[in-house]
């Protein structure tokens, strides 16, 4: 990245007012080539290069990644009014081209705690005790249902309606807030100690809520959940995400590290497959169990999973 | 194939492939100073020159016996009959055309692809008067759509080529522009006094070629450029033709070998510089003398064809051999259902 | 020309006005019949065609509704209505398709005409067809002419567009056959007919356009004027081809526009006719016609020769015994014998001629009793003057001699002096009676009629200027180089004598006494013409009648005696005369007078008795 700066710079001479395009038609991921060119543009600002758009620039530089034969290949075309210089660069792995040292990475982990036929909107594990937790509550579209482990046995020992003057939507959902202590549907809303049934009262709303779901985006990622991981294993954030395929698909959940914020995140771990889509998908703050709801595509049930993020080191 | 001796005359380039296929699989061949040689992987059991032949396992194979007992090869097959023995599961691998590998793959034949390593290019042989006008071939050239040829012709089987080196093997095909420019095509056409009225020679036994030229004369009748295609016997002289097709097998993944195998062929055909290149060329290096050729307006790549080939649907751990690489046929192993006997055994 | 001559030319004429008539009729009837008859070959060819093209239009209408309704168009029209969906695995389907069905021209083409796959042009997938994306009716056109691209140029093809419709996009289904050669090998020609077919595929005549059902036609240069025609005004026309100077090698072709579907001329078919059959049948009328109009001219010749002699022999003999009678010979008589006009004319001549004898007979007889009675009566007029006083002379004797003796020798001296000079009167009226009675015939010899003039002339000069008259001039015209004629100068110096006489007692108070002579048309002509009191139109009448005299002295017989003179030399006399101008004879003398019959004697018993005394 270095030479490729000082190659750039040299080129630019008295010229300070550059455009930069970075091009990667080589493996590199679109993320990784992403990084680099962050990289190189901070690179080309410490040589006192300021990037404009390209039609305010009194240069243009395209860089491009590309794999050859033996290696891959940055080649930079710089272009001055008539000039027009191609230099080719002989770059080796990507990890070389960051300054970054090693990632920190998470390690994921699912348990399944529930599966039924029926479809579940969000649940919870509870009792407070991670290792004790013998409560279950689920959310389905018409209830709620709290069960209790009893000889490794979950047994149903109460079900709260869910008030409703119309059909419920279509792209029905739910969440439930511990911190809140409700039960948030887009036409439904129940109130009340989400861990004590005789507290939950639910209400119809009357109409439809817009319903915001992820706590997270990036680009390439469009149509996927995601979640922040409240872990911390670095300086960065973490962020698990589902795949960016429909519900008729099997889903995966991979987490990814952004180290700044005007950084895009990388891959910072394993990904654990389903075998089905992942409907909902929720981390609370200051639980370090993530809620992840799946649809069997296999089997047809609704599974709920606990996934669990762990630091790699 | 009608021997194996190296020496012997051989029908077609495409036969003299096949010999060095089945030389590097039965031949032994010498290894560095001080090593033993390798100890190819099979043994000619039976031979009949230009039809058919057996290779058997051999057990002193260097690398270890390869993993199937036996390979029977036929020869001189026609590509349609090479796809309805593996459809009809008559054969485990055959050689297909890339531009009905995915015919194939839709009628259930499984299609391994390697690296496009096959340059088709338009090539203007030097010493015509009707081309010594650089507009006369530049213009025909730019009326050329590439990409409808690799998107129909063959399929999406290919890429489109604007230089010598493929982009995995250069890194800088992308630098030689592939677009279409029907524009410029016209405006030079126009500006030629008496323009000539050119024609296309094809390989008569090519299928593909046939297909390309026919597509180059109806890009260039669009751009009010007069082209005809006609069909010319494999081997014959280029002398007398304005416009040809040739193919160019890469001979290695390395540019630097590849470009200089290329520049040996169009050289003399083309009248293109053919000078040596530096030993090791840089990218730079290889960059300029790829401009330089394509510059000169002789040479108008066109698509970059891989090797197609098909697989029975019991073939394993087969991967298209690269430029330069033969046959893994010792690596392969094939996925026999078991038979009813050998559960039973089981059992 | 003869009447049997006329009769032959005008049989020969007719025969070959007839069979010349009969063998153009034929020629014209057998060239209509023929004409009609290719008219119709034509016509039948036309609408062979026609039938073989909707046939083949509907078979191709078919054919692609079948491909359009076919599960892989479908599927493939469902494909491409998806987002991103991949045209180019379909590229080859055209070509197996078209195979499969028969058709040389089949595209497919997308909702915006792109070709997706073509048969006939495989390289030309991505290319647009525009026109099949205009707003049309597909199902309603059916099949339809139109110019259509291969790799080798531009072709006629007929075709046929459906569209497989899915959601809001089309699938357009073009497919056709080629009209070329093949199709005008699949008509099936009568002899001598063949059809061509011109492609109109460039704006300029190309020979190599036109096509017959072996390939490129032969000859191609020749229809230009044709196909230009065409070009300029399309339309059903006829023209003919003469191959060489041979009429046999002619052909008439009927050239049949073939529009596409905005009405612009595609191509044009020819059919042709030859007409050598025509020709030789013409040939053969005409030798016919010509044989047997020598044929017929021989049989026309010996028949009309043969006819005209039966025909023209009552004729000629009727024409002779006309001329007889026209000579005077009443006597003749025909022998015409048959039915028929002809017949009828001969048996009506001759009762003609008899009638004629007879009447002439009866006339003669009338004239003879009433010359007869003219005779008597002027002689008793005559004899009756003298009569009277001799009666009364007698009369008086018998009175004197029974009166007085002395009175009586008085008067017998008296008497007898009248008496004798009654007798003598009455001896001169016998006499000039006998003298005309004893005309005598002319005797012919050669005449010079000015000399008789002359003489004439010379015989009153005397008393042309007597004294005690006014004198009377005579004006001499006598033509020189009269020819002579044969007459009786003594009867004509009389009648002239008689005629001078006339003029100078028609002159009392003098004048001029003109003689002319002349000779016309073989007739010696002498005029005499006076300044007299001239004669009225009665007068003039009766001028010629014997004793009929306008004078108060004469017998009436002198004219009556040049009229005989006249008539005895065969020719004839007229008179003009005005009263208070002049009188003016003219006589016509033939060179020779005819013959003249001999008159019927005229018998009376007295006469006779009279001539025998």
């Amino acid at each position: 990245m270095h030479t490729l700066a000082e190659k750039i710079a040299g080129a630019a001479g008295s010229t300070h007012e550059i455009s930069l395009d970075v091009k990667n038609i080589s493996t590199l991921s679109p993320l990784e080539a992403t990084a680099v060119g962050r990289e190189l543009q901070r690179e080309l600002n410490r040589r006192g290069l300021l990037l404009t758009r390209a039609f305010q620039s009194e240069a243009q530089v395209q860089v491009t990644f590309s794999d050859r034969d033996g290696g891959r290949l940055l080649i930079f075309e710089f272009r001055h009014g008539t000039e027009h210089q191609i230099n080719f660069i002989p770059a080796p792995r990507v990890s070389a081209l960051l300054n970054d040292g090693p990632r920190e990475a998470l390690t994921l982990t699912a348990k399944l705690v529930w599966e039924q036929p029926e479809r579940v909107l969000d649940f919870l594990v509870f009792d407070g005790i991670p290792d004790l937790q013998s409560n279950l509550l689920v959310v389905e579209a018409d209830r709620l249902a709290f069960y209790h482990l009893t000889d490794s046995r979950w047994i149903a020992v109460r079900a709260i309606p869910i008030p409703r003057f119309r059909p419920a939507p279509r792209d029905l959902r739910a969440q439930i807030d511990v911190e809140r202590n409700e039960i948030r549907l887009p036409d439904a809303q129940c109130s009340g100690r989400v861990t004590n049934a005789d507290e939950i009262r639910c209400r119809s709303l009357g109409g439809t809520k817009v319903w915001w779901m992820s706590g997270a985006y990036f680009p390439g990622h469009e149509g996927s959940l995601m979640t922040i991981l409240p872990q911390k294993c670095g300086e960065g954030k973490f962020i698990l995400a589902s795949g960016m395929g429909d519900w008729t698909q099997p889903d995966s959940l991979q987490p990814f590290e952004q180290a700044q914020s005007d950084m895009p995140p990388v891959s910072a771990g394993n990904t654990i497959y389903f075998d089905g889509p992942i409907l909902s998908l929720v981390a609370d703050k200051g639980d370090d169990a993530i809620r992840v709801v799946v649809h069997n595509l296999k089997t047809g049930n609704y599974e709920a999973y606990i996934v669990t993020a762990t630091c790699s080191h | 194939m009608k021997s194996l001796d190296a020496g012997a005359a051989v029908a077609s380039p495409a036969e003299a492939d096949g010999r060095d296929q089945l030389n590097a699989l039965v031949l032994d061949r010498r290894a560095g100073d001080g090593m033993p040689p390798l100890i190819a992987p099979f043994k000619m059991a039976e031979w009949e020159p230009g039809k058919h032949a057996t290779l058997v396992a051999n057990d002193d194979a260097s690398g270890g016996r390869p993993f199937v007992a036996s390979v029977q090869v036929e020869m001189g097959r026609t590509a349609r009959d090479r796809t309805l023995d593996l459809e009809l599961g008559k054969a485990d691998l055959a050689e297909i055309p890339v531009e009905q590998a995915r015919q194939a793959a839709d009628r259930g034949v499984r299609v391994s692809l390697s690296q496009p390593d096959e340059l088709l290019a338009l090539v203007f042989p030097a010493g015509r008067a009707a081309t010594e006008d650089a507009r006369v071939r530049e213009a025909p050239a730019a009326a050329i759509d590439r990409a409808s040829i690799v998107n129909f012709i063959l399929q999406k089987n290919g890429e489109a080529a604007g230089g010598l080196l493929p982009q995995w093997s250069s890194g800088t095909a992308f630098l030689f522009p592939t677009a279409a420019d029907p524009d410029r095509a016209k405006e030079l056409w126009t500006q030629i006094a008496s323009a000539p009225k050119l024609t296309l020679r094809y390989d008569s036994g090519d299928p593909l070629e046939q297909s390309v030229a026919e597509r180059i004369v109806v890009n260039a009748r669009e751009a009010g450029i007069s082209v005809t295609a006609q069909a010319l016997q494999a081997g014959a002289p280029a002398a007398g033709v304005d416009g040809l097709l040739m193919r160019l097998r890469m001979p290695s993944p390395a540019p630097r070998a590849a470009l200089v195998n290329f520049l040996s062929v169009l050289g003399p055909v083309a009248n293109i510089d053919a000078s040596p290149l530096p030993d090791p060329a840089t990218p730079q290096d290889i960059y300029d003398r790829e401009r330089a050729a394509i510059s000169s307006g002789r040479v108008a790549p066109l698509v970059w064809l891989p090797q197609a080939y098909g697989l029975s649907a019991r073939v394993r751990n087969w991967k298209a051999p690269g430029p330069g690489e033969t046959w893994p046929l010792a690596d392969v192993w094939l996925d026999i259902p078991p038979s009813p006997e050998s559960e039973k055994e089981k059992q | 020309m003869t009447f049997r001559a006329k009769l032959f030319w005008v049989f020969t004429f007719a025969l070959l006005l007839s069979v010349g008539m009969i063998a153009a009729g034929v020629t014209v009837v057998t060239r209509r019949a023929f004409e009609d008859l290719n008219q119709q070959h034509s016509d039948a060819l036309v609408q062979q065609f026609q039938r073989e093209f909707e046939r083949r239009g509907q078979e191709i209408v078919h054919r692609v509704q079948g491909i359009a309704d076919a599960e892989p168009t479908v599927r493939m029209a469902i494909d491409l209505n998806r987002p991103k969906s991949d045209v180019s695995i379909y590229v080859n389907d055209a070509r197996g398709v078209s195979k499969a069905h028969q058709l040389d021209i089949l595209d497919f083409a997308g909702n915006d005409g792109s070709i997706i796959s073509s048969a006939e042009w495989p390289a030309r997938f991505g290319y647009k067809l525009g026109w099949v994306t205009q707003p049309e009716d597909w199902p309603a056109r059916g099949a339809f002419l139109m110019k259509a691209e291969t790799p080798e140029g531009p072709t006629l093809a007929l075709v046929s567009v459906a569209t497989v419709r899915v959601g809001d996009n089309n699938v357009f289904v073009a497919g056709g056959q080629r009209l070329g050669r093949e199709f005008l090998a699949s008509l099936v020609l009568p002899q001598g007919m063949r059809a061509l077919l011109y492609l109109n595929l460039d704006p300029n005549f190309q020979p190599t356009n036109l096509l017959d059902a072996n390939g490129s036609a032969n000859d191609a240069e020749r229809f230009a004027p044709i196909v230009q025609r065409e070009q300029q005004q399309p339309g059903e026309q006829t023209a003919s081809i003469n191959w060489t100077s041979d009429p046999a090698t002619a052909e008439n072709f009927h050239a049949l526009p073939l529009e596409g579907r905005q009405k612009e001329l595609l191509g044009v078919l020819l059919v042709g006719n030859s007409q050598r059959e025509v020709a030789v049948l013409e040939n053969r009328i005409i030798w016919l016609a010509l044989a047997v109009v020598g044929l017929g001219l021989l049989i026309g010749s010996l028949l009309s020769w043969w006819g005209a002699a039966r025909v023209t022999r009552p004729v000629r003999e009727l024409a002779e015994g006309a001329h007889k009678v026209a000579a005077g010979n009443w006597n003749a008589h025909v022998n015409v014998h048959g039915g028929g006009e002809i017949g009828q004319l001969g048996r009506a001549f001759n009762q003609m001629t008899q009638q004629l004898i007879e009447q002439r007979e009866r006339l003669v007889q009338s004239e003879r009793v009433a010359a007869w009675r003219e005779v008597a009566r002027r002689l008793a007029h005559e004899l009756k003057n003298p009569l009277f006083p001799l009666q009364t002379t007698v009369e008086n004797l018998q009175r004197a001699k029974e009166q007085s003796t002395d009175q009586f020798e008085e008067v017998f001296r008296e008497s007898t002096g009248i008496l004798l000079s009654e007798i003598e009167n009455m001896k001169a009226i016998t006499t000039r009676f006998s003298d005309f009675a004893k005309m005598p015939q002319p005797e012919l010899g050669p005449v010079n009629l000015n000399e008789v003039v002359r003489s004439a002339i010379k015989l009153f000069e005397a008393q042309f200027g007597a004294v005690g008259r006014p004198p009377i001039t005579p004006e001499l015209h006598l033509e020189e180089n009269l020819p002579t004629i044969q007459a009786d100068p003594a009867l004509l110096h009389r009648a002239l004598e008689n005629l001078i006489l006339n003029a100078m007692d028609a002159m009392p108070a003098g004048g001029v006494l003109m003689l002319r002579t002349a000779h016309a048309n073989g007739d010696v002509q002498l005029e005499i013409s006076d300044t007299g009191t001239g004669l009225t139109p009665e007068e003039c009448d009766r001028l010629f009648t014997p004793y009929y005299t306008t004078k108060q002295h004469g017998t009436g017989l002198g004219l009556a005696i040049v009229q005989s003179v006249v008539s005895d030399h065969g020719g004839r006399i007229t008179v003009e005369s005005e009263t208070g101008v002049g009188t003016s004879f003219h006589i016509d003398l033939p060179n020779h007078p005819p013959r003249r019959e001999p008159s019927i004697p005229i018998t009376f018993e007295k006469e006779k008795a009279k001539e025998g005394a």
